[in-house]
């Protein structure tokens, strides 16, 4: 047995476990099988484009005043403009879309589709403790949505999140929560074999709504059942103490940071594959030095130079935390490589310019993951190639086997 | 009756007001099975003298056909004049094996008459859809009858003393004689007894005869042959129906009604009898003349010159536009006709065209269409395979006439085979099965859509009237053109046809024609593939089951109708074109809405929201803490998370449904340790950890609360931020059990010289809560004893804070001076205690209540357990049986209780506890649907359903005792109990729970946190300030309610509700403490109403920041209902550009200068002017506050100079409305909106029905909300009456 290049989907077999465990240090050498992940970054009230973009596009492009502040990682990002959903608009409620593409939201009657996590989610399952995990830096507002266009809460306090990924439980809590979870599955299974007799018992009119709820009774009970084998297994420990929360929603800086501390840890356990986080800050005035307004209200700055520097302020901060992110990512290594290596870390936002509203021409960073880097590529900002071939292109990178996500039209190249 | 009758009516009183005198009675006699060579007038060989004479003195037609050449299609096609696939028909229908049934939209001869003034009564055989057990159809009444006696079908057990007969609807048991006489007895009784002289008649006889089974009296039959030959009794029964028709014509005669009736006599179809088709080729069921040609007589005396022969190909699908013709009624508007007006052949004046060719489809056999122009018939062969077994059909066939003892080398075989008088019982076995076979099976409509034809045959009547010689080959251009017609003709019908069963479609497709024409020439200019506009007319689906197409074509027919498109700038529509376009689609989209309504509901299955979830959980367990924050986040798509069909389910939902069913049953069965239930004292003086506080210096955050000898002293506003001092977990304090809990404070104000005030809040670190629950009012020299209560869980904690506390006067405050020796206002605690949970006994009584008859012993441990006196399985069953009806809001049937406790089984078998097992059985119950949705049949609600959306209604939660127990006793059908139960619920302080969810979502207060006021700017909101703001608007809205004060107070009121904080805040004086009262407002005041309430002002700030954009279009679609379209693509993108302009009103009108912006924006801006002069938290304004330049403001903010912010720019809150009507500022553009008054008190009735019945107006409502507007209007839209109207009205009380 050449233990060296040791497959871990071959020991898997080997072992009759149908799920993965948690990736190890030192199980395994060879940084191919490593799996991909993704990590989407949304910063919901956009970047003042100026001083994001550089002026030309190509391999060579000048750094910005943004992207100067990224330079260190010039070699592992990629910069895109260009890029969008298409039929968005309406204020803020691209806010909602940004990872689905769903059309026209916020029209009456409109229903968002599942988005890009969790259609990433869904494929892995769980070989990690978690399909996927959804953060966000102020109210439990994500981006994650179903199929059926429901919001899955973002998880908002950076200590809850420590708790359930890594925080043991001892023996007792184990059971509790074993039974717990036992008991939940023998409910839901019991309402499932109900389908039948109140299906029948239905009008018309409910029947399919019923039906609904019971689809998604089956598929929570299988989420149980698949969460109930990791319920035995060991959390992973990490060295790191648990984070305190911030409750001060000024403090917008410390918020993300807490956040961005978590990513590492969640990529070094191999808890979870997917995570998306949703930078917002709609309370207050964030405490950046030099700024005195509220971040949306500079967002709307109106072309005003005052209110322009103190929004830079605030953006700044923000891609410094993303620096500060990235620094750890690639400080951090497992297998042979970074960890950046194998997570394609995408920083954008859903607004191209929050002074308009207008949601084409997204900011879009998108780093690591193995792949070619190191410019600045330029699509039509007239005419928008859908964002959705950027998400599609990360979906086959993750080795899902699907030729469209959402409106793409096709998988993006560079 | 349906809507379309009263639309019509709308159309057709004018002619039907001047033709009154000489319009005819009508009178359609029709026979089942006849052949075109059976009456004597026809050359055949029955004496049928009646028909023969009615012939001679009226027009016999030599070349007419039935609507199809089978049964219910061709009687389909007659009723309505269209072809029947458009009226849902494809073949032979068996009412218990088929849903298909003529649509209900379809309008009939009888209900144009009927519009027109006529009395309409239908006879004998129906068979285009009876109601048959489950499967509801529309009734003859639906379809235009007055009156009917008559059957589904065939007579049985034959025409002689027939067994099967109903007069409208019921049985009438046995009846003697022979069915076609039985029939005529009848109509000749409604005749006399119950047709209105003064009005015209219609009677719609169908005679059963001359269809199998076959019976007629002997003498008759012995005329024609042996009583045994089965020709001579076919002949016997259309004699038999001659002499019936007969005694109807001398009734006639005998009444002076004779010569103005206009009598129409033909059959269904030819005759199954190849031998009474005059050599035709085909029989009944074929598409060639066998099976279409049929007698057509004409007479009218009146009106018609007799005596003649008319040889003009024509049919029954021209029956409904040529009685029209001779009545001189409008045809119906905006629906497709298939046949033509025969009226200039009958009268001689005019010319007759025939705008399209006569065609007869039979999708389910190989002759799938022919069609009819001049001499020559085009014949289609279908082109597609129905999956049907033809070896066991003629397998069958075989067997059969082996029986019947009929030669199998007979043509036709099928036919005879089925109709002859032969029976037994093995006959009937294979007949049934053969029938099954052959008939039409609803399954195949999308394989039949799909399909098309394999080839064509032309033939020419004149030369080869018997259709022997193809002449296809010979005729290629004759065909050319005819295969043209046929194909443009047959997709045109498909696409009118409906799904079947409508369960998966509701419509069919609105006509294109007129449509198409009015978009053609108004619309596709600005509207089609190429251009920018969001809507495309080149991709509008016609079909109106598909939802999208639906909810355009609606906006389509609203924008239109309103005169809103085409814009003012474009030249208006033809009248006449937009006309019909606009009835056509109104009636289409009235009746795919109603169709949709009557098989589904109005309302889907409705979920609990989650505000919803928690507060039933709170009435039927008897707990209080927070469960909605458990549940994910409602969709915010629409207005209300109460509409059911924006609600979402998903396993995210199922999950948290049993995480929250846990939280809620964990408080509801408490076994924990007895807590300490007496009065503690919270002793800020002597806690060690706030004496920290007090001796720590300033710098270091100590020396801002002071310990006197009777108090401790609180000197910081902002306490309410940073609360770690007077938190009371701090101070020892924890709330170990959820409850109820008294908080009594004693309490003064500190060094003051006005009035300070008193916090208390609830909050807890693990939700980010905090909330404020309560706040009084310190006068200076009078100390208060004031308390509490409120329900605390576990991890809760509360802690006190002051507010109102003005500066020293020199305007400095605790932080530069110290507590020690600072000589400004505080608020001083004497005594704190905190006392509960308030229970009586423990475990307390919500877990008794619902472990009902147990024990309970305490542990060394000091939990409790649980101590049965009966089996634990009897224990849960009997929990269940209490708790589940409650939860259901219905009785639970006999095995219920069974069911649901038998999931403690397994638990118990694991060794568990009871209340372990019990916990699983709950969970189950919460996380059902029973419970989760409301469910209904279509139609009227049931007594529980309607108590369940009542409760929903007005108190978010389930229905009380009372009103379940008048669900019970099927009380809440009567109006009277039910407007009393309005009454009372609203009476109840439950109802509170309505008012604060309608309002935080109606008028999107709930978003009133959503931004934070910048501390600089508006230092004066606080927590205080934030209640008072949200308080104001629900007792304004309540008062309403209350007083049943009219929608005009939304506008404008001379009141509103005020407290002391509040009172400063608007600059109103004399209103002392912190208690809310009615308050007048002075004369000048530019308060009332709702829009300057703080509370709606702060709602649609930016924060920092006002712009009339966001608060002009909450004005425009909360208040007036209209929202404006969020901006097109790429109208968004005009950025603001402020560095040049000076004020957000040059921006705007910039902004407006762009005329795709301006659309809107000179609809959004003007109110969003009018509220300049607010600023965003509410305060009247004249200037805009400033952190930079501007002047010092004079007036004094917490009793010191204010040095936060300057005074900047004056405000301008002028303006010019929408109208050109110009205004100086709120209190002018109030006056403008009171003209709207209608429009709002519309809205506002729009949401109250969306809110409450889970469902938005939808077009079928539209008529009945009209109407309760209409009423309100007359109580001045007084808000409690329009409540009442909503409850009564078929919207709430139909599923």
């Amino acid at each position: 047995m050449h233990s060296s290049t040791l497959n871990r989907r071959t020991f898997l077999k080997a072992s009759g476990i149908s799920l993965a465990l948690p990736w190890l240090e030192g199980f395994g050498k060879s940084a191919e099988s490593l799996p991909k992940r993704a990590l989407f970054i949304c910063n919901t009230l956009g970047f003042y484009s100026p001083s994001f973009y550089p002026a030309k596009s190509g391999p060579n492009y000048v750094a910005s005043e943004y992207l100067s502040l990224l330079q260190e990682h010039r070699d592992d990002l990629t910069v895109f403009s260009g890029l969008s959903h298409p039929d968005q608009g309406g204020e803020h409620q691209c806010e909602m879309t940004w990872l689905s593409a769903a059309r026209n939201p916020g029209r009456d009657g409109f229903r968002n589709s599942i988005s890009v996590d969790q259609f990433a989610a869904r494929q892995l399952g769980y070989v990690t403790r978690f399909p996927s995990l959804s953060l966000s830096s102020d109210w439990p507002m994500s981006q994650a949505y179903t199929e059926n266009g429901v919001m899955i809460p973002a998880m908002d306090r950076p200590s809850g999140v420590f708790t359930r990924l890594f925080l043991q439980g001892n023996s007792n809590e184990v059971a509790r929560e074993k039974k717990k979870l036992s008991d939940g599955r023998s409910i839901l299974d019991s309402l499932g074999a109900q389908r039948g007799r109140l299906l029948r018992k239905a009008s018309p009119g409910d029947r399919e709504r019923l039906d609904a709820y019971f689809e998604a009774v089956r598929e929570a009970e299988r989420d149980l059942s698949e969460a109930g084998v990791w319920i035995d297994r060991p959390r992973p420990k990490v060295d790191a103490s648990i984070p305190e929360d911030i409750s001060d929603k000024a403090d917008l800086v410390g918020r993300i940071e807490l956040l961005f501390k978590l990513v590492p840890l969640i990529i070094q356990t191999d808890s979870s594959r997917v995570i998306s986080i949703v930078i917002q800050n709609n309370h207050g005035i964030p405490r950046v030095n030099g700024v005195a307004l509220e971040h949306h209200n500079l967002s709307h700055h109106g072309r005003d130079p005052e209110k322009i520097g103190q929004l830079m302020k605030i953006e700044r901060a923000i891609l410094g935390c993303f620096d500060g992110l990235l620094h750890r990512m690639k400080g951090q290594r497992e297998a042979g490589a970074t960890l950046l290596d194998h997570t394609m870390t995408l920083l954008g936002s859903n607004l191209g310019n929050a002074a308009a509203h207008d949601p084409r021409n997204n900011p879009i960073i998108l780093a690591g993951g193995k792949l070619k880097h190191g410019g600045y590529v330029a699509h039509r900002r007239d005419e928008n190639t859908p964002l959705c071939n950027l998400f599609l292109r990360m979906l086959q990178e993750m080795g899902m086997e699907t030729e469209v996500f959402a409106t793409s039209s096709s998988s993006l190249d560079w | 009756m349906k809507p379309i009758l009263t639309f019509l009516c709308f159309l057709l009183p004018v002619c039907s007001v001047f033709a009154k005198d000489k319009q005819p009675n009508v009178l359609i006699l029709l026979a089942d099975d006849l052949g075109s060579k059976d009456l004597g007038c026809y050359g055949g060989p029955v004496k049928t003298p009646v028909l023969d004479g009615l012939a001679a003195r009226g027009v016999r037609f030599t070349d007419f056909h039935a609507g199809a050449a089978i049964c219910s299609p061709s009687r389909a096609t007659l009723l309505t004049g269209r072809q029947h696939l458009r009226t849902g028909i494809y073949g032979v229908l068996q009412d218990h094996m088929h849903d298909m049934h003529l649509l209900e939209r379809e309008v009939t001869i009888a209900e144009v008459l009927k519009e027109a003034g006529y009395g309409t009564a239908h006879f004998g055989k129906w068979h285009v859809g009876m109601t048959s057990g489950k499967r509801k159809k529309p009734s003859l009444q639906d379809h235009g009858f007055d009156y009917w006696f008559g059957l589904s079908n065939g007579a049985n057990p034959s025409h002689r003393n027939p067994t099967n007969f109903m007069r409208n609807g019921k049985p009438v048991g046995p009846m003697k004689g022979y069915s076609c006489q039985i029939v005529v007895s009848d109509a000749i009784n409604w005749l006399e007894t119950k047709a209105n002289p003064d009005q015209p008649f219609f009677m719609n006889i169908w005679f059963n005869e001359p269809h199998s089974k076959l019976a007629a009296p002997d003498e008759i039959t012995s005329i024609y042959g042996d009583l045994k030959d089965e020709g001579a009794l076919y002949s016997a029964t259309v004699d038999n129906t001659d002499r019936a028709i007969g005694r109807l014509v001398a009734k006639l005669k005998e009444t002076g009604k004779l010569d103005n009736t206009l009598i129409i006599y033909s059959s269904d179809h030819g005759s199954y009898r190849a031998d009474r088709n005059g050599g035709l080729k085909g029989n009944k069921g074929s598409n060639f003349q066998g099976g279409l040609r049929s007698p057509g007589i004409f007479f009218w005396p009146d009106g018609v010159r007799g005596d003649r022969i008319e040889s003009t190909p024509s049919g029954a699908v021209d029956l409904l536009p040529t009685i029209c013709g001779l009545a001189g009624i409008d045809k119906p508007k905006g629906v497709h006709l298939d046949g033509a007006d025969l009226s200039p052949l009958l009268i001689e004046k005019g010319t007759f065209t025939r705008a399209q060719p006569l065609l007869w489809l039979a999708p389910s056999s190989g002759h799938l269409a022919t069609l009819r122009e001049g001499n020559y018939t085009l014949m289609g062969y279908r082109g597609y395979r129905l999956p049907s077994n033809q070896a066991r059909k003629n397998e069958l066939l075989r067997q059969m006439a082996k029986l019947a003892g009929i030669d199998p080398s007979t043509p036709n075989l099928g036919s005879r085979v089925s109709n002859t008088t032969f029976t037994s019982p093995e006959y009937r076995r294979l007949k049934s099965e053969f029938v099954r076979l052959r008939t039409f099976q609803e399954a195949w409509i999308p394989t039949i859509k799909a399909g098309g034809f394999s080839g064509f045959a032309l033939y020419d009547l004149k030369a080869d009237p018997l259709q022997k010689k193809d002449i296809s080959k010979q005729r290629p251009k004759v065909t050319e053109k005819l295969k043209k017609k046929l194909l443009g003709l047959y997709r045109d019908v498909l696409e009118d046809a409906p799904d079947w069963p409508v369960s998966e479609k509701d419509a069919v497709s609105v006509p294109r024609e007129p449509l198409k024409a009015l978009v053609e020439a108004s619309c596709i200019d600005c509207h089609d593939a190429d251009t920018k506009t969001v809507l495309n007319f080149d991709d509008l689906s016609f079909d109106l089951a598909d939802a999208d197409a639906y909810e355009t074509w609606e906006k389509v027919f609203d924008m239109i109708d309103s005169g809103e498109m085409p814009p003012e700038k474009k030249p208006r529509p033809d009248p006449n074109l937009k006309n019909v376009a606009l009835e056509s689609l109104e009636r289409h989209l009235r009746d795919t809405s109603l169709a949709r309504q009557k098989r589904a509901g109005r309302t889907p299955a409705r979920r609990l929201t989650r505000a919803e979830y928690e507060y039933t959980m709170h009435d039927l367990l008897g707990i209080g803490g927070d469960l909605a924050s458990k549940l994910p986040p409602e969709n915010t798509s629409s207005t209300f998370d109460t509409i059911a069909a924006d609600q979402g389910i998903s396993p995210v939902h199922v999950r948290s449904y049993l995480v929250a069913a846990n939280a809620a049953i964990d408080e509801a069965i408490e076994l924990g340790r007895k807590p300490r239930m007496e009065p503690r004292l919270i002793d800020y003086r002597n806690n060690f950890y706030s004496s920290m506080w007090f001796e720590r210096e300033l710098r270091r955050g100590g020396n801002t609360v002071l310990r006197t000898d009777d108090a401790y002293v609180l000197f910081d506003n902002r306490a309410q931020r940073s609360p770690h001092t007077n938190q009371s977990n701090n101070m020892g304090i924890r709330f170990s059990v959820a409850g109820r809990y008294r908080i009594v404070a004693e309490a003064y104000a500190y060094q003051a010289k006005t009035p300070v005030t008193f916090c208390l809040y609830r909050a807890n670190d693990r939700a980010a809560k905090r909330e404020l629950i309560g706040s009084w009012q310190l006068d200076p020299g009078k100390p208060r004893r004031v308390e509490v209560e409120q329900y605390f869980r576990p991890g809760d904690f509360f802690f006190v804070a002051p507010s109102d506390l003005d500066a020293t006067l020199q305007g400095r405050d605790v932080f530069s001076i110290g507590a020690k020796g600072y000589p400004g206002e505080g608020v001083a605690i004497r005594r704190l205690t905190l006392e509960g949970p308030l229970e009586k006994q423990w475990p307390p009584e919500r877990t008794r209540d619902l472990l009902g008859d147990v024990e309970f012993r305490a542990g060394k441990d000091g939990r409790y357990a649980v101590l049965l006196r009966d089996q634990p399985l009897a224990r849960v069953a009997d929990v269940v049986s209490r708790i589940g009806p409650r939860a259901f809001r219905r009785p639970l049937e006999n095995n219920e209780p069974g069911n649901w406790s038998a999931l403690a089984k397994p638990v118990l078998a694991e060794g568990r506890s009871f209340d372990e097992a019990l916990r699983v059985v709950l969970r189950a119950m919460f996380s059902s649907p029973e419970f989760l949705y409301h469910q209904a049949e279509p139609g009227r609600l049931n007594d529980y359903a309607l108590a369940t959306r009542l409760s929903y209604f007005l108190w978010k939660s389930l229905p009380d005792d009372q009103l379940f127990l008048l669900a019970a006793e099927g009380k809440l059908s009567d109006q009277a109990i039910v407007a009393s139960e309005v009454d009372r619920m609203l009476d109840d302080e439950k109802s509170q729970r309505f008012v604060e969810d309608f309002l935080d979502q109606w008028l999107e207060l709930e978003g009133i946190d959503a931004t934070t006021p910048d501390e600089k700017l508006y230092p004066e909101w606080d927590d205080v300030l934030r209640q008072a703001t949200l308080e104001e608007t629900r007792r304004f809205f309540s008062e309403l309610i209350w007083e049943d004060r009219g929608v005009r107070e939304f506008i404008d009121s001379d009141f509103t509700f005020l407290n002391r904080r509040l009172a400063e805040h608007y600059g109103i004086p004399g209103v002392e403490g912190l208690k809310f009262r009615k308050v007048k407002l002075p004369a000048n005041s530019p308060r009332g109403g709702l829009l300057t309430q703080a509370s709606i002002l702060k709602v649609t700030a930016n924060g920092t920041n006002t712009s009339p954009v966001p608060r002009g279009r909450f004005v425009l679609a909360n208040l007036l209902g209209t929202p404006p379209s969020p901006p097109p693509p790429g109208a968004g993108a005009v950025e603001p550009d402020t560095r040049g302009t000076t004020t957000i009103r040059e921006e705007l009108a910039a902004h407006r200068s762009v005329e795709s912006c301006n659309r809107c924006h000179r609809e959004i801006d003007p109110p969003g002017f009018a509220l300049e002069s607010f600023n965003p938290i509410g305060g009247f304004r004249t200037r805009y506050r400033s952190t930079g330049k501007g002047d010092r403001p004079t007036t004094k903010l917490f009793g010191r100079a204010v040095r936060e912010y300057r005074l900047g720019p004056r405000v301008d809150a002028s303006g010019t409305a929408a109208g050109g009507e110009k205004f100086a500022g709120i209190r002018d553009f109030k006056r403008l909106l009171l003209k709207k008054e209608e429009q709002i008190a519309g809205h506002v009735l729009n949401q109250l029905i969306a809110y409450a019945t889970g469902a938005e107006i939808q077009f079928a409502d539209r008529e009945e909300r009209d109407g309760i507007l209409e009423a309100a209007r007359r109580d001045g839209y007084g808000l409690r009456a329009m409540i009442h109207s909503v409850v009564q009205s078929d919207m709430f009380r139909n599923k």
